[in-house]
């Protein structure tokens, strides 16, 4: 029976491995294309366009950061993320609570009511979207980018939350709340520690999809005051001369904070695996 | 008494909070999209009440036909394709059968942090005309005519977008099962190996049945994705050529935008949702059936 | 069983980050308005970090110095999203003071819907004969001039690589035949005739059949089409897309004339793999900046031969470029209004049009080139706009709804998978159920 199972694991390591280091060649080329194209000049884009740069030069960089107007950006990507992915986070981990643990009937029917929310398409309500919030005075707000963010990222996140959070035992709520503990109280005590491994990949997820999201930003604010960092890029994908170069920078700059959010959340769900779970 | 009291009033002080925002950002635009499906505009200007007539269009338009079959293949991708490979790389991770489990994670995530726009260019840079893979196949060949012909089949032009989707989005699917699977006590795992389970048989015996609720969930995510799916063929095809690679949501940006039909294209959102559903009640009715036989 | 109370550190982490990001939120958008000055809003297709905005980003600052009471709150966009937000904007009823309109059908729903001001009462006779006659072709029913064409955007020139002409002992082909029977010399030195980057569908139509249908229809037949007095099934039209099917059945095109973008075309003309490259007039632009100086001065810019059976010859298809629109409610503020028409004679007119040669246009307003030391192949494209005879663009006229029905039509004829005369059928079926010019609006 050993020798088999020792035959059977070296298998899979070796397919594993393949299969890993092609997949990391893949993924690898496109970045390191894009990161080293970022330091060429448009015309040797164009006429050698996978070739190493000749003569390396930062004008890209420079140029797309003082044009596009990259700093605001930046820090308007940061704050609509950030205070998007805070509230969908939270809100959505609240809402899987409610609809799993408590038992009532009608939980069903809001269930329902969020996945019907995965299935609208942001273009085919952008112009709905854009006439209600200039009658209402949310366009050009921040608020006004906030809010929708956070609307469009809880169908998803509500869905992983129930899913996460139906896995519980109900007897751990159930034991809180006969010690006297209110369903609140056990919400902010027990369900949020518990379901640390969910929320960062709420997180995850949701920061990755609003740091890339364009159309929203792009529609409901005017000004570069206003820009989210995807929009400044989308400034360099002009309609008749394409400056690849000035957009690889920016793609660049728009990639890394992606990267490095990753890596924190990486290391918060490991810490949340081990530390926080469930022990017999 | 005094607990059930709470217990309802705590139900809406936490449901309330999604419920509120996620409904006044949604409904309107919905509402009115359902209300402008049965109406005509021409240049963004309503022009009158059509009843039916949109729907009937879209219904019999062969592009539209073209469009729906492209997003079909773009769910079987998701759920036969991403799904599965998904599950197979966190397993792969959680039981740290390689080394530098922490680096390959990393690079399997990466993928979905990499623009559309610059996957769809350097997707050109090498497989267009000029591009490097087909240029050396012309030296090595000496075919100076080659050009790689798939692109320009009715038949197989959605095939490398799928290919560059199965590579993109699989790390979504990743990120979420390694998570639950981390829920999974290694005691458990430790007793089927004395049992002298394999890996395999670990993995569809163990793993995957405790992975069934967001298995669902996933096939879910899948489905109502695929349906929406837009930037990376936006990016990489625009839907050519002629429209071998349009897909729904193309559809519905070209006659809404484009054409400025805009009762046309709710039309089309409002069909969009409604197979969604269908697809999505018919996973639910196959998963209630699938847990039925487990229990 | 038993819980462990360690607090996971992920919601610490993000309270950490609301309470960092707290403060920006209560930042309003938008910039104030200064007093005892004019503020114009404005939504522009434009991209000023693109060098092919240079002249546009000029002008800008001359005028701004020229009239330091005028200042803008500018909005840009570009590309397809560029109508996205312009067609929400006229939805909703918020167009800013002035915008980006074209002449053609691109934005018809501000131009055709009454929310664009008619400038005839507002510009002087005298500022309108500055102009290329050609510019002032009729935007409205009556004869409205919502736009002042900054340029003139040719959409067919074929330029030439003199040097491997040179080379393999050609000549610029007079004749449509003497083309094709150039194929087979140029094929056995190893180049490709003919580049064109027809990925995105309108090339073919905006650059080449627009050309040849004028040459083969003339003005007149063109306009009994789009009123119905001639249809799209006529010789005219199928005759062009034949020769069109005809020239990838005879190898004119490189291969995979229907996968290359437009720039990858340029590439491969740029890197000397094609002898002709068919484009628009203002790639020579790019060229000047791209292109070194022997190389520049091996391009020559022509047009597509004769072809049996035309009207007329040696033409070029022409549109005014996309200028600026005023939102009709500008005259209720007669300052605002006064800025607004300073601004576009002032943009349009010789100051600005001057300033805009320097940088690389070629502006509808009338400049002697003689003043202005000009890059050799913008000396060329100006002249290129003298001397030729321009014919009308398709896509310009007719509706784009339409084209979403012959472009990937003439991708499939192209394909083999339909005829030419199927391709004018389905075009001339939709035309006559649905185009604002058959049936109107």
């Amino acid at each position: 029976m050993k020798p088999m199972n020792q035959n059977m694991s070296r298998g899979w390591r070796l397919f594993a491995y393949v299969f890993l280091f092609a997949f990391t060649a893949i993924t690898l080329f496109p970045l390191i294309w894009m990161l080293y194209s970022s330091f060429k000049l448009q015309g040797e884009i164009m006429l050698y366009p996978l070739g190493w740069p000749r003569n390396p030069t930062v004008k890209n960089y420079h140029d797309a950061w003082r044009m596009g107007n990259m700093g605001v950006a930046a820090i308007n990507s940061v704050i609509y993320t950030g205070f998007g992915t805070f509230f969908t986070v939270f809100f959505s981990l609240a809402a899987g609570f409610s609809l799993t643990k408590f038992g009532y009937s009608s939980s069903r029917v809001y269930f329902g009511v969020f996945t019907l929310g995965l299935l609208i398409t942001v273009n085919a309500v952008i112009t709905p979207l854009f006439i209600m919030q200039t009658r209402i005075g949310l366009y050009d707000t921040r608020i006004g980018v906030i809010i929708p963010y956070i609307a469009f990222g809880l169908p998803m996140a509500v869905l992983l939350a129930c899913s996460y959070i139906r896995g519980i035992p109900d007897s751990l709520v159930e034991a809180a709340v006969i010690d006297g503990a209110t369903y609140v109280q056990v919400f902010f005590r027990i369900i949020v520690v518990v379901a640390s491994p969910v929320m960062a990949t709420i997180a995850v997820l949701t920061f990755l999809r609003n740091w890339n999201e364009f159309i929203l930003v792009f529609i409901l604010t005017s000004g570069e005051s206003m820009r989210s960092l995807p929009v400044a890029i989308n400034s360099f994908a002009g309609r008749l001369n394409v400056n690849y170069g000035m957009q690889f920078a920016a793609l660049v700059i728009g990639t890394i904070p992606m990267i490095v959010f990753y890596i924190g959340a990486h290391n918060l769900l490991i810490s949340g695996f081990g530390e926080g779970a469930l022990k017999e | 008494m005094v607990e059930t009291r709470d217990k309802r009033v705590s139900y809406y002080l936490l449901l309330l909070p999604a419920l509120v925002i996620y409904l006044s950002v949604i409904i309107f635009p919905i509402g009115l999209s359902g209300v402008l499906s049965f109406t005509r505009w021409r240049n963004f200007v309503l022009t009158g009440f059509v009843g039916f007539d949109n729907y009937l269009v879209i219904l019999r338009d062969p592009e539209f036909h073209r469009a729906l079959w492209n997003n079909v293949q773009i769910m079987l991708t998701s759920v036969f394709g991403q799904i599965p490979l998904g599950v197979l790389l966190a397993y792969l991770l959680f039981r740290k059968l390689v080394r530098g489990t922490r680096f390959f994670e990393m690079v399997i995530f990466l993928p979905i942090t990499i623009s559309a726009v610059v996957v769809a260019l350097l997707w050109n840079r090498i497989f267009s005309p000029v591009g490097l893979y087909t240029n050396m196949v012309r030296v090595l060949t000496g075919n100076p005519d080659y050009v790689v012909r798939i692109f320009e089949n009715q038949d197989w032009a959605m095939v490398p977008i799928l290919v560059v989707l199965l590579w993109m989005h699989t790390s979504l699917y990743m990120v979420m099962f390694l998570a639950n699977m981390q829920r999974i006590p290694s005691s458990t795992i430790e007793a089927a190996k004395l049992d002298g389970a394999g890996e395999f048989t670990i993995l569809t015996r163990v793993v995957v049945p405790s992975l069934a609720n967001v298995l669902f969930i996933s096939s879910i995510f899948a489905i109502s994705g695929s349906f929406k799916s837009f930037d990376l063929v936006f990016a990489m095809t625009g839907g050519g050529p002629v429209n071998y690679t349009s897909v729904m949501s193309i559809y519905l940006y070209r006659h809404t935008f484009t054409f400025n039909n805009f009762g046309y294209g709710s039309a089309v959102s409002v069909i969009m949702v409604v197979i969604s559903v269908g697809l999505i009640t018919l996973t639910r009715w196959i998963y209630g059936r699938v847990q039925k036989k487990y229990d | 069983m038993k819980r462990l109370v360690r607090p996971g550190s992920f919601p610490v982490v993000f309270l950490a980050c609301f309470l960092l990001l707290a403060p920006s939120l209560l930042q309003a958008g938008g910039q104030k308005e200064d007093d005892g000055r004019v503020v114009l809003t404005t939504y522009l297709q434009k991209d000023p970090a693109n060098p092919q905005f240079e002249g546009h980003n000029a002008v800008m600052e001359a005028f701004a110095e020229a009239h330091p009471h005028i200042t803008f709150r500018h909005e840009y966009a570009t590309g397809e999203a560029f109508h996205q937000k312009f067609q929400a904007m006229a939805a909703s009823g918020r167009l800013p003071d002035l915008f980006t309109t074209y002449v053609g059908k691109r934005t018809a729903y501000i131009t055709e819907t009454g929310r664009v001001l008619d400038l005839r009462p507002y510009l002087e006779q005298e500022f309108l004969d500055g102009f290329t006659p050609a510019a002032w072709e009729p935007q409205g029913p009556e004869g409205e001039i919502y736009t002042v064409p900054p340029s003139m955007a040719v959409c067919h020139v074929m330029y030439a690589n003199t040097a491997i002409m040179d080379e393999l002992g050609l000549t610029f082909p007079e004749t449509y035949q003497e083309l094709l029977d150039q194929v087979e010399t140029i094929r056995r030195a190893g180049y490709y005739p003919i580049s064109l980057g027809n990925r995105d569908q309108w090339p073919m139509n905006s650059w080449l059949l627009s050309v040849l249908v004028d040459r083969l229809g003339g003005q007149e037949w063109f306009h009994d089409a789009m009123s119905g007095q001639a249809a799209f099934t006529d010789r005219p039209f199928v005759r062009s897309l034949e020769i069109i099917q005809e020239m990838v059945a005879k190898n004119v095109f490189s291969p995979g004339v229907n996968q290359m973008s437009n720039p990858e075309a340029n590439q491969e003309f740029y890197q000397g793999r094609s002898v002709y490259l068919i484009d628009a007039g203002w790639r020579t632009s790019a060229m000047t900046n791209i292109l070194d100086i022997p190389q520049q001065e091996a391009i020559y810019l022509g047009t597509f031969p004769r072809v049996d059976g035309s009207v007329r010859h040696g033409s070029s298809a022409a549109v005014p470029s996309e200028g600026f629109g005023l939102n009709v409610n500008l005259p209720q503020d007669p300052r605002k209004l006064e800025a607004a028409l300073e601004f576009i004679r002032f943009y349009k007119g010789p100051q600005g049009a001057a300033i805009r040669l320097q940088h690389g246009e070629v502006p509808s307003y009338t400049l002697d080139y003689d003043d202005f030391d000009l890059p050799l192949l913008q000396r060329a494209y100006a002249e290129f706009q003298v001397n030729t005879p321009m014919g009308y663009v398709i896509d310009a006229k007719m509706d784009g709804e339409g084209m979403g029905i012959l472009n990937p039509a003439i991708q499939a004829m192209m394909f083999g998978d339909l005829s030419p005369l199927q391709v004018a059928r389905s075009y001339e079926e939709w035309v006559a159920a649905n185009d604002s010019s058959r049936v109107g609006n």
